[in-house]
């Protein structure tokens, strides 16, 4: 508390500035953590519950309980987009197959773009830990510097050089470093573990995409 | 196709509102504020490091004992002054004179007058007077020369002593009388206090076992440089070495000036670097 309250005024704007870093890291951390942990949750219940039932109408009626998966956003976004496509289509007569592989390609359209956006979701806020983590330590080290040149100023002026005079300006500038590896180190440490679980969910994503592919196309052919 | 909400970019995740998590970071950092800078069950923050006390290490209080001092001493100065004053007539100066006479006039039988040769001591007099006059003078304007010079150090202090960062809890000098800086912390004080205080032969305790010999002590000083309690932690196991450090305890129960706040400290005494060059 003492080495804060005697540090010099630039110092204290840097631990400021780190303590506003970590404050705002540990709610992303938080956060996250909640929404990841629902995501992959869901997206575990959901591929059960898709495998075990044969109709899309079956599993568009229980979406509602997978609510966070981005799985379930995928398997949506089709549904609509087949049903859109069949009710344009009604009453329409013509080349059939030409029909179907429109339709097929505005479906593999609809599965990349909320594969994408998902992504973006889920990584959403991520970049500010990156941040954290990288600049953190380095705007420690200038409050540090800059205590520093304050400490040995001081000690210029008194023209002591002894421990007890040297000791407390240093230790004090030495606490803006120690705040910026407070700040970066669970910064970095939630970035690489987030990316992880988002790059997990990514790939199932992209598996999911190629599965409702083959079911719409599956299902064109028994047209 | 049954009813699915058809429209995109709905809140279908409903998402977590972000203050609330910031609401709980900042609960976090407060705790973790809290428990850093609290006094939680007597633990402190910052533990005073233990002192080392040896009797290597012991202050010498006056390292210019058997020097030979090429300045006279006052006694010395003061001394020929004295004689001139209170006894004019020196001893030697005026026998002498007083011899010459009287052998001579039994030679020749005439009588020589004794007052010619008391000029002679009057002269050496008052040459040792006026050279102790002078000595005095001289040493009157040293002593003067030094004051202004004091005088104008003060001075200089006190302009720079705005702009000097001396902590608060630094105490100035040593306790025997060395040092007049300031830097010179508490620790460092008691530390010297006690060592003072401490006096042991290496005779008395077996030699094999001085390397190792070793005592912990914890003393604890109210702000007004009182002992107020202690308690030796771990005895050397020497009743020699034991009670020398007891008694070095209770001689500096009082230390002569106060401290800046109540000061517990563990003290090590040991004597490792006396053994290893008794050997």
């Amino acid at each position: 508390m003492e080495l804060v309250l005697n540090a010099g005024p630039v110092v204290k704007l840097v631990l400021l500035i780190l303590v506003y870093f970590s404050v705002v890291s540990w709610t992303i951390i938080f956060y996250k953590q909640l929404t990841i942990h629902r995501a992959t949750r869901d997206s575990e219940r959901f591929l059960d519950f898709f495998w075990s039932k044969k109709r899309f109408d079956a599993i568009g009626q229980g979406l509602q309980d997978y609510r966070y998966s981005p799985l379930t956003v995928l398997f949506r976004e089709v549904y609509s987009e087949l049903a859109q496509s069949r009710r344009s289509g009604e009453g329409q007569e013509g080349d059939n197959l030409v029909a179907d592989l429109g339709e097929q390609e505005r479906v593999a359209r609809v599965l990349r773009r909320s594969t994408t956006s998902e992504s973006h979701r889920l990584e959403k806020y991520l970049s500010f830990l990156a941040t954290t983590g990288s600049a953190a330590p380095f705007i420690g080290l200038f409050g540090t510097v800059w205590g520093i040149m304050d400490a040995f100023h001081g000690i210029g002026t008194s023209g002591s050089a002894s421990l007890a005079v040297v000791a407390p300006g240093i230790s004090e500038a030495l606490v803006a470093t120690a705040i910026g590896l407070v700040a970066a180190i669970p910064a970095v440490i939630g970035y690489n573990h987030f990316v992880n679980k988002i790059n997990v969910l990514t790939g199932e994503m992209d598996n999911f995409s190629q599965e409702m592919l083959n079911i719409v196309q599956r299902m064109s052919r028994g047209n | 196709m049954p009813a699915v909400p058809l429209h995109r970019n709905n809140a279908f995740h409903n998402e977590p509102k972000f203050g609330h998590f910031l609401l709980v970071s900042l609960i976090v950092h407060g705790l973790i504020w809290i428990a850093f800078t609290g006094d939680w069950f007597g633990a402190r923050v910052n533990p005073k490091p233990p002192i080392f006390v040896d009797l290597v290490h012991k202050p010498v209080l006056n390292p210019q004992a058997g020097r030979p001092d090429p300045r006279p001493s006052k006694k010395q100065q003061a001394a020929p002054v004295k004689k001139s004053v209170a006894s004019p007539v020196a001893p030697k100066a005026a026998t002498k004179p007083e011899v010459k006479p009287l052998a001579k006039p039994a030679k020749t039988a005439k009588p020589k007058p004794v007052p010619k040769p008391a000029p002679k001591p009057d002269q050496r007099q008052e040459k040792k007077v006026q050279s102790a006059i002078d000595e005095i003078r001289q040493r009157q304007a040293r002593e003067a020369e030094r004051n202004a010079l004091k005088d104008k150090l003060a001075k200089l202090r006190e302009s720079v002593g705005a702009a000097a960062t001396v902590p608060a809890d630094v105490p100035v000098g040593m306790p025997d009388g060395t040092g007049d800086e300031a830097g010179v912390s508490a620790l460092a004080f008691v530390q010297a206090f006690i060592q003072q205080n401490w006096a042991l032969s290496p005779y008395l305790l077996d030699r094999s076992q001085i390397a190792n010999i070793e005592a912990k002590a914890v003393l604890a000083y109210s702000s007004a440089g009182t002992l107020v309690r202690y308690r030796i932690d771990t005895p050397s196991g020497d009743s020699q070495f034991d009670d020398s450090l007891k008694k070095a305890i209770i001689k500096s129960q009082q230390l002569p000036q106060p401290l800046p706040k109540d000061l517990e400290l563990v003290v090590i005494f040991n004597l490792k670097e006396m053994a290893a060059t008794r050997r």
